[in-house]
């Protein structure tokens, strides 16, 4: 197992932002992170990667815990993070942007350039390689953001909402990145409210609610199960359908 | 393209900071040699403080007090024990590092305004503290250097000498600045000042990193602090460690553009000679001259808010462009 996250809870004051969540990611796999709005998708990955620290419960990584740690600490050890609202150094170029990632497993500034290149490369961001990311339109900033991420050449990939406020085509290429990621042998977690897309990308589906896990399971389980259905479109629609 | 662009840009800093070493021999007098060291000097205190404030973009408002630092080890260990600034120099820049470790490393964690704050009530308790003590400084009185030329000394007849040093001086940090815009820990410092979170969720050590610039930053201050107490052969706390000298260390950075390599070598070539001549030549009214710099200055940051050089290098860049486009058109 790459990844075991054992009953964790992250609290924020009264509020159980995530409560007592567990489950298990074997290597190689897409696995899709649903749920409405305010459920705790974004402060479980935030648990995962060391930037919240947990109330209670314990994350393991490879073998060794890792509950505790900074997310420096986990970016070396090969988790990485892509946020929904992105994060780039907005005075940096796209490639300056990805180095910074890149110097995670080197100090060597040549080796870091090749390595920011290929991430650029690999989210078809190369073309704008010398634009300051300020420039950059939301879609390019998603892409930048992955290109980060991927620049610390991570075991674990969280990906999250990238895909939202895509058009169409965008959405089509950003779906085909992140399977050539996961082809290329990166694990995935992936956060991502287009339905369509996460349920053709995920090999595996985890829907949280209120902070609670109420589902696991493929694409086809997650969408027939009444739980979910429940979560999603409120009580009345299940007892219709019961 | 851009890049090549970018490096003819640089390259032309970079002759104009080599090249610069040799106005002060052909200065007429003493008066506008004074004004030469000075430049180098301060060019190299603000390049100083810019290697960690400018890239950082955390403002040290305190820089004063490694400057005093550096000053005072040196005088001290001079006057009273007849031990060589160049050791003292050493000596100092010890004791700036572990200053440095202590205040970084107990504020550099917390948030930007904390930071500042701090750094200028360290200065404060310095000065205080160099006015307190009075057996080992004289206190407000001040410390005098025995004019006695020599190397060891670091005393020299005549202004030339300090010029070389100082104009070194200048260029070791530039030359450290430059380094660091090519490094790991540059990309990281820059980063972390852009977004904390960001940057360490790339695998920065955000506190590790600005720890360690900020503790270079402060050597290089103290340097600069041995070397201007060996050139003026007087110091007292109250100037040396005043809120004014602090805001130099910026003003030139801001003026030439903070968290480039030449931006405050750029910003003190051009408001050091301003300023000492305006000094000069405005003495007549007291107080115009600080009215005039003040003016100039809103005038700069006014319209250019990122400083002297990105526009200047915006400019060659237009003008090169315009030159190509010229060449495409006459083919
Ligand atoms: N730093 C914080 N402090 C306090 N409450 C927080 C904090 N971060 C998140 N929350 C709360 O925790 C809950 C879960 O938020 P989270 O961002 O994890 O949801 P999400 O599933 O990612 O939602 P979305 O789909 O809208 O992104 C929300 O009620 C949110 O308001
Ligand atoms: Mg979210």
């Amino acid at each position: 197992m790459l990844l075991k996250i054992d009953n964790v809870t992250k609290r924020f004051g009264g509020l159980a932002a995530v409560s007592e969540v567990s489950f298990e990611l074997e290597e190689g796999i897409i696995l899709g992170l649903i749920g409405p709005n305010g459920a705790g998708k974004s402060t479980l990955f935030g648990c995962i990667n060391g930037t919240l620290p947990l109330t209670e419960g314990t994350v393991t990584f490879d073998g060794k815990v890792i509950s505790g740690n900074k997310s420096f600490q986990n970016a070396k050890l090969g988790i990485a993070r892509s946020y929904q609202i992105v994060q780039p150094f907005g005075n940096m170029t796209a490639l300056q942007n990805a180095m910074v990632g890149a110097f995670c497993k080197t100090n060597n500034y040549k080796e870091a350039e090749q390595i920011a290149l290929r991430s650029l490369e690999t989210v078809k961001l190369i073309k704008k390689k010398d634009v300051v990311a300020k420039h950059l339109n939301l879609g390019e900033r998603k892409k930048l953001e992955i290109a980060k991420a991927l620049s610390t050449q991570p075991k674990l990939l969280l990906l999250d909402e990238v895909m939202a406020g895509l058009n169409t085509t965008e959405v089509l290429e950003m779906v085909g990145i992140i399977k050539s990621l996961n082809t290329s042998g990166i694990t995935i977690i992936i956060i991502e409210h287009i339905m369509e897309a996460i349920m053709n990308i995920s090999d595996r589906i985890i829907v949280l609610s209120f902070g609670k896990k109420i589902a696991e399971g493929s694409p086809e389980e997650i969408s027939k199960d009444p739980h979910v259905i429940e979560a999603y479109f409120g009580v009345e629609e299940v007892e219709e359908h019961a | 393209m851009l890049k090549r662009l970018l490096n003819i840009n640089n390259s032309v800093l970079w002759a104009i900071a080599v090249l610069s070493i040799i106005v002060p021999f052909f200065l007429p007098n003493r008066y506008f040699q004074d004004i030469a060291v000075l430049t180098f000097l301060w060019a190299g205190l603000s390049s100083s403080w810019n290697l960690y404030s400018g890239y950082c973009g955390r403002l040290s408002i305190g820089h004063a007090a490694f400057l005093g630092i550096g000053a005072y080890s040196s005088t001290i260990l001079y006057v009273n024990y007849g031990i060589s600034p160049w050791i003292g120099m050493i000596v100092g820049g010890l004791f700036s590092a572990l200053a440095a470790l202590v205040i970084g490393g107990t504020t550099l964690r917390l948030k930007g305004t904390f930071f500042v704050l701090s750094t200028v009530a360290f200065a404060e308790i310095l000065k205080t503290f160099a006015i307190v003590s009075k057996d080992l400084t004289a206190g407000s009185l001040g410390m005098m250097i025995p004019y006695n030329p020599g190397f060891a000394n670091m005393i020299f007849q005549g202004k030339i000498p300090f010029a070389i040093i100082t104009w070194a001086y200048m260029m070791l940090v530039i030359i450290l600045c430059v380094r660091l815009e090519k490094s790991k820990l540059g990309y990281s410092l820059i980063a972390v000042g852009e977004n904390q979170e960001a940057a360490e969720n790339l695998g920065v050590n955000s506190t590790r990193v600005m720890l360690i610039s900020y503790v270079m930053s402060a050597v290089l201050t103290s340097i600069g602090g041995t070397l201007f107490a060996q050139y003026i052969m007087f110091i007292e706390p109250m100037s040396l460690m005043s809120v004014g000298y602090s805001v130099n260390f910026i003003l030139y950075a801001i003026a030439g553009g903070m968290g480039t390599a030449f931006g405050p070598m750029v910003g003190a070539f051009i408001l050091v000679p301003v300023t000492n001549l305006l000094r000069g030549y405005l003495s007549f009214i007291s107080g115009l001259h600080g009215f005039v710099l003040g003016m100039l200055l809103i005038i700069i940051l006014l319209f250019r808010p990122d400083g002297i050089l990105p526009q200047l290098k915006g400019f060659v860049r237009k003008l090169m462009n315009r030159n190509k486009n010229n060449e495409e058109k006459g083919e």
